[in-house]
């Protein structure tokens, strides 16, 4: 039977795109060299992130692994030494949310943070949280929120 | 001359009587056992235990019943459930030796003798554990003593070598694990009979009763997680009492009931639980927190296991209750707990290790001593089932039980597993727990002379010496710190305590251990040759999880915090992958030994299939691929066919996905210099191709490929560099020029060039300049792939 279906489609002339294993991006995602930012733009930067923290929901791969990263500092110096940021992930259909390692953040310079993050079987949507470790009085700028499919191919 | 001299003195002086009970003399048994027949197991295997260590010490065979003149008496007292650590060893006639006491005292005196009088040494459980002294005479001398270890009612470690730690005095006698469901509510039952409680004995969470019944999937297959008792409805201390009493009745050897919460939350909130806690007569002091996390439900619970212990010990006065001080329970209550329950206080020694904590912990064992509660500890002293570096803190933890004792503690159980690995930790748990006051530098002396030899003792010394000051000095300065606040440290492999290491920590501990297993091969016996090849071998495993993980490169924070870090993670890390993989054979190898089946610690981490440190580390570049150095170094990963594909696949994709903050494609008219290829037909004026671009002040980073195409004729000599020169408006230079080390091309090769340059105020430009000198005319080269880079490029 399957193979009666693939010889009609190919009397067709149509492909089987089943086993593609690449995502298509999404309309709002944005492109460059190949490689797709799966943060829907306007989500790449905040000028203001408060003690609540930002997210961003995209869509994932069931056992690929993605490079999130993301580049923050206060908007103004702090005397709290204890002001930190970490990456928080809920994954869809999962209960609880996973958290990892926290950065210290500083006014003069911004901190790269990354994470390299594998999709579990059966999670096709994750929210990614900037989950920050301020007062209320302290704000972050984040930059560069960038989650990309850690791509299969090599360049030469 | 000198030596016939004292040889002669020496025969003069006539033999003295041994003033000892004679064991063994001159390679002969001197003694024999006189026991019931009718010994509880556990003391028959403690007898079994003395004999064997009398032979492998004397080669002698002490019988039982008879043989030698001298006669050890075995009498077995008949006691209470909790007066049974004691025994009185006594002389009554000249040739004999009167062993009394109760059960766990008579199980753990035999082996005792052999190491106090003997100097046997039970270094590691397994077959070669256990250190014997060669010699021909053994004897205990004729003092009577008694024994009794402090810590009387529990003495337990998890993950034990069940044969070694009940020779060490295990005692496991009051039942604090998680057993609701066995005592207080047997929800198996209810489904098996059908027949359920009063609906009051569950709490209330968020504002609902718990339905058991149709949560059931929620809690299964253990319910010993995330849902409590109400410990305020009159109707959940009756069920509780209830099936205690029927538990005892089927169980009458039973001598203690666990009463401790379930694991994790679930505590009730109704009205009466909620008035109840919120009761409090006193501030208590929090030991761990944050208070969101763990709200304060010690007043109900300790209300409740009061309520209960109160109409249980009517039918059964001795049972004793096992209850915890752990998460939501550990404030201390604010009033009277039963003699009659155990208070076991969770906490980690390593967290105590920190001043700040330790003052809140003598505080907070000192609101406990004011609630009359008989106390013990759970303590959670993991090792390398968790831990990828030794986790030890001999000093420290002498100085804890010491303190305990003085406290009265009588209960403890230690979390963690048998390791080989963390030295004399687990030997040092159960000595301490008989002898909280024992002098620590001793007991470690000794351990360490029996485990590799006393040639090679001082410097396995110094190498776990090391690891003493390491956590409180080294790794309490990373982030692991942040969790001292919690019950336990975060435990994971490879986890931010290995970021205390310096470069040139662990040469110094491989030449501690060099030095002890070559001393060790010289002067050791065939046992301790063993033990310190298996130390070595340890060593090499700890090393490799530092190697795996960048220990000792990466800073404190763990993360490399500017592009020289980063780069030099990426150069390690072809080293990083053959380390890991090192670690993982180490890791098999050990646990396919049967010899080593005592070994649980490593054994569990080799379960945990632990994920390369490596990839993490590579992600935590992707931050500064902006750099070319480090794009370069990206780049030479994702091409190194030796390296697994996955870091290959990610050191790619961070350089496809990090832009390069390239000044020139900020300004329009550079963007064709950035971008483009540019073919150079020599000869060339001057030898030099070269661009002034405008800039501020501020330090940049230059790169610049030079390919020279294979049919390029070079003569003999010829060179390239790349030179840079801060120019003013007018074109002057301003300050002096940099150059790159000069380079010898040849043809069909590319090279990456970089160099870096401050402009001070005086310049307005940055002058570019590659050099090629010495090509025939008619060549031809290609440069491109050029950028300019602010050094400080937030901007």
């Amino acid at each position: 039977m399957r193979k009666q279906l693939i010889t009609a489609l190919l009397a067709m002339g149509l492909g089987i795109p089943a086993f593609a294993q690449n995502q298509p991006a999404p309309a709002n995602a944005s492109a460059e060299n190949g490689i797709v930012n799966l943060i829907p733009k306007k989500f790449q930067s905040f000028d203001r992130v408060t003690k609540n923290g930002r997210s961003a929901t995209i869509k994932v791969v069931p056992g690929k692994n993605y490079l999130i990263t993301v580049a923050a500092k206060l908007a103004r110096p702090s005397t709290n030494p204890e002001t930190a940021l970490r990456f928080a992930i809920q994954e869809k259909g999962k209960k609880g949310v996973r958290f990892f390692e926290w950065y210290k953040l500083n006014a003069e310079n911004f901190t790269n943070l990354s994470l390299l993050y594998k999709a579990p079987e059966k999670v096709d949507t994750i929210t990614i949280v900037l989950k920050p470790r301020f007062t209320s009085e302290e704000i972050g700028i984040c930059k560069d929120f960038k989650a990309v499919e850690v791509s299969g191919d090599l360049d030469e | 001359m000198k030596d016939k001299l004292l040889y002669l003195l020496l025969s003069a002086v006539p033999l003295l009587p041994l003033n000892g009970f004679d064991i063994v003399r001159d390679g002969q048994a001197a003694a024999s056992i006189h026991a019931p027949s009718d010994l509880p197991r556990r003391v028959s295997k403690a007898i079994e235990c003395f004999r064997t260590d009398v032979k492998a010490m004397t080669g002698a065979e002490v019988k039982l019943r008879d043989g030698g003149k001298n006669r050890i008496e075995v009498i077995l007292l008949k006691t209470g459930p909790y007066a049974d650590n004691t025994a009185h060893v006594t002389f009554p006639a000249g040739n004999t030796m009167r062993i009394a006491g109760g059960v766990y005292a008579l199980a753990r005196i035999f082996p005792l003798l052999s190491e106090r009088f003997g100097g046997v040494v039970r270094v590691y459980p397994g077959k070669d554990g256990t250190h014997y002294p060669e010699k021909k005479n053994f004897s205990i001398p004729e003092e009577p003593f008694t024994f009794q270890p402090v810590f009387d009612l529990n003495r337990a470690l998890s993950n034990q070598d069940n044969a070694y730690l009940d020779t060490m005095g295990a005692k496991w006698s009051i039942d604090c694990a998680h057993n609701i469901p066995r005592y207080i509510l047997p929800i198996g039952e209810y489904l098996k009979s059908g027949q359920w409680p009063a609906p009051e004995v569950f709490p209330v969470i968020k504002g609902k009763r718990l339905d058991m019944r149709h949560a059931l999937k929620q809690f299964a297959p253990s319910y010993q997680s995330d849902f409590q008792p109400c410990h305020t409805s009159p109707q959940s201390v009756a069920e509780a009492v209830k099936n205690i009493l029927a538990y005892l009745r089927r169980h009458p050897e039973c001598k203690s009931i666990s009463l401790s919460p379930n694991d994790n939350r679930g505590y009730c909130e109704c009205a009466q639980c909620t008035a109840v806690n919120e009761g409090r007569s006193n501030v208590p002091l929090r030991m761990f927190g944050p208070a969101y996390l763990y709200k304060d439900h010690a007043r109900s619970y300790f209300q409740w296991c009061n309520r209960v212990a109160e109409k249980v010990l009517k039918e059964y006065p001795d049972i004793r209750f096992g209850t915890l001080a752990y998460r939501e329970t550990h404030m201390a209550p604010d009033f009277k707990i039963n003699p009659n329950i155990v208070v076991y206080l969770c906490f980690d020694f390593g967290c105590a290790q920190y001043p700040d904590v330790r003052k809140r912990l003598n505080a907070w064992i000192g609101e406990w001593v004011k609630t009359g509660a008989t106390l013990g500890v759970w303590e959670y002293g993991f090792g390398d089932s968790y831990y990828t570096l030794p986790r030890v803190g001999f000093h420290h933890q002498a100085e804890i039980f010491r303190f305990l004792a003085d406290n009265g503690f009588r209960a403890f159980f230690g979390e963690g597993a048998e390791s080989l690995a963390d030295g004399p930790k687990r030997y040092l748990y159960m000595k301490l727990m008989e002898e909280p006051r024992a002098e620590i530098d001793k007991l470690l002396n000794e351990w360490y002379t029996a485990c590799v030899g006393k040639e090679a003792a001082p410097y396995l010394k110094a190498y776990f010496e090391f690891w003493e000051t390491y956590w409180p000095e080294r790794a309490s300065l990373t982030t692991f710190s942040e969790s001292r606040n919690a019950v336990y440290h975060t435990m994971t492999p490879f986890g931010p305590y290995m970021y205390g290491l310096k470069k040139g920590d662990m040469t110094y501990c491989r030449e501690q251990m060099e030095k002890m297993l070559d001393a060790a091969e010289r002067c050791g016996t065939e046992s301790q040759k063993k033990r310190a090849r298996l130390l070595m071998e340890s060593f090499f495993y700890f090393e490799s999880c530092a190697e795996a993980c960048f220990a000792g490169i990466l800073p404190l924070s763990g993360a490399p915090e500017n592009a020289v870090q980063a780069r030099a993670v990426l150069r390690a890390l072809p080293n990083a992958e053959r380390a890991f993989e090192k670690r993982r054979t180490l890791l098999a190898q050990w646990a396919a030994d049967p010899d080593l089946a005592w070994w649980k610690g490593i054994r569990k981490m080799a379960q945990k299939k632990a994920a390369s440190p490596t990839e993490k580390a590579l992600a935590l570049t992707a931050g500064f691929a902006q750099d070319p150095y480090v794009r370069e170094e990206l780049r030479a990963i994702a091409r190194n066919k030796k390296l697994p594909l996955t870091a290959r696949y990610i050191a790619n994709t961070i350089v496809k996905s990090q832009k390069e903050n390239n000044l020139l494609l900020d300004n329009p008219s550079f963007i064709p210099l950035a971008k483009d290829k540019h073919t150079i037909v020599f000869p060339l004026k001057n030898g030099e191709w070269q661009h002034d671009i405008p800039l501020p002040t501020g330090k940049y980073l230059v790169r610049m490929k030079i390919s020279i195409p294979g049919e390029c004729v070079l003569e003999e000599g010829a060179w390239v560099n790349l030179r840079l020169q801060g120019r003013t408006a007018t074109g002057k230079p301003a300050g002096v020029f940099l150059d790159s080390p000069k380079i010898k091309p040849e043809p069909g090769k590319n090279y990456m060039l970089y160099n870096t340059l401050e402009l001070g105020e005086r310049a307005a430009k940055l002058q570019i300049t590659a050099n090629l000198f010495h090509f025939k005319p008619g060549s031809r080269i290609v440069i491109s792939d050029i950028a300019v880079i602010s050094v400080a490029s937030e901007k």
